[in-house]
């Protein structure tokens, strides 16, 4: 059974008067352990399917289906725990909590989650910040990092509460192309030992190497699969 | 929980501007409506200890013939209806477990009679001084003279109707056998100056008897502890000469009644043209004050028309209102009980309107800090847009959202309402040092008493935070919906 499955999915947002259509009856499905990349030009709605299928949007119509779970007839609160339990998202923008620090910044999925100690809490996060190479920086507010080292952060918020999905846009877009292939291999050592399902959208050719499967979109189409 | 308030905080801390300007304005409103509440609790508490405890007592009975509720201040000194079966009612009232004290009262205006000058009124209590004395113990404070006890008669005039005597008619009257206290004169006017009496000879005023022309002696001159202005109108004067002079007698009166005119009475052939308008006409002739009759004390009750009820501290007016009401009505007896405020009538509501006016102001104070708070907070949720969606994003629920505000707000409510109330108690304190003196009758009403005197209980204080509550519950409640309705894609679509 895929992990992620889409189905006739159309997305219509409204620009002042305008309709604009984002996805035109997408299907795609996902199966779990896929390392998988969007592809596309701007504004050809690798976003928005991001953001469909990361439960942070709704389709306008059609059918979505995350761990057999059907996700556009829950509501809110259940589509946040969904996010919360079973997807890593890294967004395109850093998206951190300005007052927290680095630590405190990658633990915040797993203080929401209430779920562990507060040491394991800590060790996990502690982990994580080795791994993407922040153990220097982890006092340090998200205002005294440069660029990359923000979007690390993202990367090991995204990945601390071991979700089943990660779905990351354009992640190493602002990484240098050593801290991106390391933030790349950490993903695929992800994927490989833990079976996590890693979806990202990019422009980078060095990142579309590793990918397993590249997916085409264009004009709110899937394209080729 | 521990993270919101980490987040709560550390947000706090950030944005000190802002949460300083919350800050003040929970602080601002928690000192004004700490001290409000200690102003309206001083004024109950002055109203209370002035009226209640020292000129009205609690409970009021009066006669249910009488139309109008306000007894004290009638209207163009109107007379009020006396209690009839006033000692079956009186025992009724006793009897009554929560009654402490039950004192009655004859109120009426009377005419001063001065062959210098037109007539001029004032206003009477007739009392058993030593009743009154015993139900009002700290009401009257000394000024010249001694007061009277048991079966003493004459008069205690008040120091303000003492003064209006002196605007009037230059009298000043002072007790019997002493001389003027210069020091009591108003200000700039020399002792020889005025006419010193120390006898007054009052006329009844009195629509239903013929009233009598009566002598009563100086005795004491005293002052109401507080509101003098007001309640100075009324002098004390024995209750046997209050009925004197209005015309009531009871049956042992008959006996008193003078010889020449017993004579006039037993001869009824008489012509009557001969005994009015003859040449010797003693009837004619001009009438000296009758003298006030021997006392017999408690002989002559029909002049009454009030009886000042004062109960237990513990027991509720209400209740015992409804007490004495029901055992009236069951006795059939032509009385009935009403509160201290109603037979105080304009002066009592003037009070209910200050306290209204002050509850007001800190009702303003409250709605105003309401909306400034809520606005500041809504602003801030519109600015935290990003913040907010982000978590979201990652999984925080709404309710989370919701405590993160609820934290901010109540963290700052905690820190800054609590010096407000810190603050405003001290101030209370202050207040009560300073001593402020009423400057007259209308500021007087509003301290409740002669001193400025706000008084801060446990319960106000208790009330305070409960204001502060309510302002930080009900200031959050719209930034905390505006808050939740803050989506992921809100946040996306920002950057």
């Amino acid at each position: 059974m895929p992990i992620i499955q889409l189905s006739n999915v159309t997305k219509d947002y409204a620009l002042g008067e305008t309709l604009v259509t984002a996805l035109r009856g997408v299907d795609f499905s996902v199966e779990k352990g896929e390392f998988l990349s969007i592809i596309g030009p701007s504004g050809s709605g690798k976003t928005t399917l991001l953001n469909i299928i990361g439960c942070i949007d709704t389709a306008s119509t059609g059918s979505v289906m995350i761990s057999g779970k059907e996700i556009t007839k829950m509501n809110d609160r259940g589509r946040t725990d969904l996010r919360l339990y079973k997807i890593g998202f890294i967004f395109q923008t850093f998206n951190l909590i300005a007052v927290l620090d680095v630590l405190e910044n990658i633990e915040f999925p797993l203080l929401l989650m209430n779920k562990l100690s507060k040491d394991e809490i800590r060790k996990r996060a502690q982990e994580l910040a080795d791994a993407v190479g922040l153990t220097q920086y982890t006092h340090h507010r998200p205002s005294e990092l440069s660029g990359g080292q923000r979007q690390r952060v993202a990367i090991a918020r995204a990945l601390v509460t071991h979700p089943d999905i990660v779905l990351a846009d354009e992640p190493t877009a602002n990484l240098d192309s050593q801290t991106g292939a390391t933030i790349l291999e950490l993903m695929q050592h992800l994927n490989e030992t833990q079976k996590t399902t890693f979806i990202f959208s990019t422009h980078d050719p060095e990142v579309l190497q590793y990918a397993r499967r590249i997916v085409k979109i264009k004009d709110g189409r899937i394209v080729e699969s | 929980m521990n993270i919101v308030f980490r987040i709560a905080w550390k947000n706090l801390m950030r944005h000190r501007g802002k949460s300083l300007v919350i800050g003040s304005i929970l602080f601002t409103g928690a000192l004004i409506m700490t001290v409000g509440n200690a102003v309206i609790s001083g004024l109950d508490a002055g109203l209370a200890q002035n009226f209640r405890q020292r000129m009205t007592g609690d409970i009021v009975v009066i006669s249910t013939e009488q139309l109008k509720d306000n007894v004290f201040f009638t209207p163009m000194g109107e007379p009020v209806e006396s209690i009839n079966r006033l000692g079956e009612v009186l025992k009724i009232v006793t009897q009554n477990t929560a009654v402490r004290h039950a004192l009655p009262v004859a109120k009426g205006m009377v005419t001063v009679l001065n062959e210098d000058s037109e007539p001029y009124f004032q206003m009477l209590f007739g009392v058993n001084f030593d009743d009154y004395f015993r139900t009002f113990p700290n009401g009257l404070q000394l000024v010249e003279g001694q007061f009277p006890t048991g079966t003493t008669s004459g008069l205690i005039l008040s120091t303000q109707s003492r003064e209006a005597l002196f605007k009037f008619a230059n009298l000043w009257p002072v007790p019997v056998g002493e001389g003027i206290v210069t020091r009591n004169l108003p200000e700039g006017t020399p002792p020889d100056s005025v006419i010193r009496r120390d006898q007054m000879i009052y006329m009844g005023y009195s629509d239903r008897n013929t009233s009598l022309d009566i002598i009563a002696q100086v005795r004491a001159v005293g002052k109401y502890a507080a509101f003098n202005g007001l309640w100075g109108f009324f002098s004390l004067i024995d209750i046997q000469s209050y009925n004197q002079c209005m015309g009531y007698f009871d049956e042992k009166e008959p006996q008193k009644i003078a010889e020449k005119d017993k004579e006039l009475l037993e001869h009824p052939e008489q012509n009557l043209d001969d005994m009015l308008f003859g040449d010797n006409n003693d009837a004619a002739a001009p009438t000296q004050p009758t003298p006030v009759p021997t006392i017999t004390p408690d002989s002559a009750t029909s002049g009454y028309n009030l009886i000042l009820v004062r109960i237990d501290p513990k027991q509720t007016i209400s209740e015992t209102l409804i007490t004495l009401n029901r055992s009236f009505k069951a006795q059939h007896l032509p009385a009935k009980a009403i509160t201290w405020q109603a037979a105080l009538g304009q002066v009592a509501q003037m009070a209910l309107l200050m306290r209204a006016v002050l509850f007001g102001f800190v009702m303003t104070v409250f709605i105003v800090a309401i909306i400034v708070i809520t606005n500041t907070l809504s602003l801030a949720a519109m600015e935290r847009i990003a913040e907010i969606g982000m978590m979201r994003a990652i999984g925080a629920r709404r309710r989370f959202i919701s405590w993160l505000f609820i934290m901010e707000t109540g963290v700052l409510s905690i820190v800054f309402g609590g010096a407000g109330i810190i603050a405003g108690t001290l101030l209370v304190t202050v207040l009560r040092l300073l001593h402020i003196k009423a400057a007259n009758n209308f500021v007087e009403l509003f301290y409740g008493g002669t001193t400025f005197n706000p008084v801060l209980s446990l319960p106000d204080i208790g009330l305070g935070v409960l204001q502060l509550i309510v302002v930080t519950t009900v200031s959050v409640i719209y930034p905390i919906l505006i808050a939740r309705k803050i989506s992921p894609m809100d946040a996306i679509s920002r950057e």
